[in-house]
């Protein structure tokens, strides 16, 4: 991303950058490699400055293939009441973002998750029992 | 000494005027010990669409309130620090992506902003503006951006310090990304603790002076001091590369108050010098809310995962464009 001196002076000298708290996702994830996923989670890891969502993709000869979906900062979340439990694994996911400009793979895909959705479009964390709700007690997997 | 008088009036000027039943500890002390959240929408600077307008009506507040929750509904992308005012201001439905070009995360991963009825952070200029930077400042941010456009990540030295887990600024003046603050007090000290991330400041107040000139830290060194019933911290020995508002400078030195505006507000006041940077100090508050969550674990992850993708990405692109340029540019 390109930024001039007159687009950081023109917002306050960086405190929307310094805000968001963290790099351009364009500085790690190729804007000419648009990716849409399906996948079942494995495994998220709340850690900061980003959440990683891994995932499981099949592919057409029988395999699996592993990416990590880089996601936002887990704090928010946790105090609207999002816990370990509000993704299970096994959850079906949609991922719409850009691979990582590294196509190594290595030690799985990655890519951004621009926008997370069930496969139902739900947004992830969003409203749904065992979905990300607030823990409010009618979700048998809260606790 | 004109600069100090003037100083002291914008200080005396922008204190809060403080509630009776103020809690106290046992030593007498305001208790200004608890979690402390920076949630508002207000933007740093008065935005020129309202530059005669400190104040908004409580009519207004209510519409950008409603505006806002309409047009971030988690649905969209991520907004940060002053764009989510900006994008409410000018009814922006589709407000402007801080990451154009891959986009960045859906909008539930951070924090609802509230709406309080001041139009800027800033207090001092009473324009609600950043005075001009100066001369050589201009002239060093040019040169740094210009730096980071041609070598973006040759090294992880040429990533900011946020990215290298070292540090996100202290104080973080940055609303509603994980902008929360934990204070504990003792009689000798009072501690003020940033979720983002996760730095300290353990802050005497026995009038012991600052540590020498000659050394510096990323976080400063904050002395503190009790005028009535507010806490005031003055802060200097930044370290060169340390970058509040993205101004490395080792000169900067901030002035803080902390009062207790009624139980669950506590205003902040800033003020910033540094004549190496700005043109004139200028003088900032913010409402901390009293939050009953308790500050996040920050374990900055970013060196261990971002950073080995950016550096990793770089050299393939770097790759292939070196390839490229052997096949003659054909493809």
């Amino acid at each position: 991303m390109k930024i001039g001196i007159g687009s950081i002076l023109a917002c306050g000298l960086a405190i929307t950058p310094m805000a968001s708290g963290h790099h351009a996702f364009s500085a790690e994830f190729d804007k000419d490699a648009p990716i849409e996923l399906e996948g079942t989670v494995t495994r998220v890891r709340w850690i900061n400055p980003h959440a990683w969502i891994h995932i499981e993709t099949p592919n057409e000869d029988g395999t699996r293939t592993e990416w990590m979906i880089e996601g936002g900062t887990p704090n928010a979340l946790m105090r609207t009441g999002i816990n370990r439990k509000s993704l299970p694994l096994g959850s079906e996911i949609v991922v719409r973002g850009y691979q990582s400009k590294d196509r190594s793979c290595l030690p799985a895909c990655k890519a951004n998750g621009r926008d997370l959705t069930f496969r139902d479009g739900r947004k992830l964390f969003m409203g749904s029992s065992g979905t990300g709700a607030p823990e409010d007690g009618a979700d048998p997997t809260e606790g | 000494m004109m600069k100090s008088i003037s100083l002291s009036l914008t200080l005396l000027l922008t204190v809060s005027t403080a509630f009776a039943d103020i809690p106290r500890t046992p030593n007498g002390k305001p208790n200004l010990q608890g979690t402390w959240a920076n949630n508002a929408a207000t933007p740093l600077e008065r935005p020129e669409q309202l530059a005669d307008r400190s104040e908004l009506t409580a009519e207004e507040v209510a519409r950008f309130k409603e505006k806002h929750d309409q047009i971030f509904d988690g649905e969209g992308e991520a907004a940060f620090g002053d764009s989510v005012f900006q994008s409410v201001l000018a009814n922006d439905q589709e407000h402007e992506s801080y990451d154009p070009e891959t986009g960045n995360y859906n909008h539930f991963w951070v924090v609802e902003r509230e709406f309080e009825n001041r139009t800027s952070l800033i207090t001092d200029p009473p324009t609600g503006r950043l005075p001009t930077l100066v001369p050589a400042a201009v002239k060093a941010l040019e040169e740094r951006i210009a730096y980071a456009e041609a070598h973006p990540a040759d090294s992880y030295t040429d990533r900011i310090n946020s990215d290298r887990c070292i540090t996100f600024g202290v104080p973080f003046i940055g609303a509603g990304y994980n902008g929360y603050f934990e204070i504990t007090q003792s009689n000798s000290h009072v501690a003020i603790m940033q979720e983002m991330s996760h730095e300290t400041r353990v802050i005497p107040v026995d009038n012991r002076p600052h540590i020498p000139g000659n050394i510096d830290q990323w976080i400063g060194d904050a002395k503190g001091r009790w005028e009535g019933d507010a806490f005031v911290v003055e802060t200097k020995n930044f370290a060169p590369g340390s970058s509040f508002m993205q101004h490395p400078s080792e000169n900067l030195h901030l002035i803080e108050r902390y009062e207790l505006i009624d139980a669950d507000t506590l205003a902040w006041v800033l003020t910033v010098q540094d004549e190496t940077i700005w043109s004139s100090p200028w003088t900032l508050q913010i409402n901390l809310k009293r939050s009953a969550e308790p500050i996040f674990e920050y374990a900055c992850h970013e060196g261990n995962l971002s950073m080995e993708g950016i550096l990793a990405g770089h050299r393939a692109k770097e790759a292939e464009a070196a390839a490229l340029q052997g096949s003659g540019g054909q493809e």
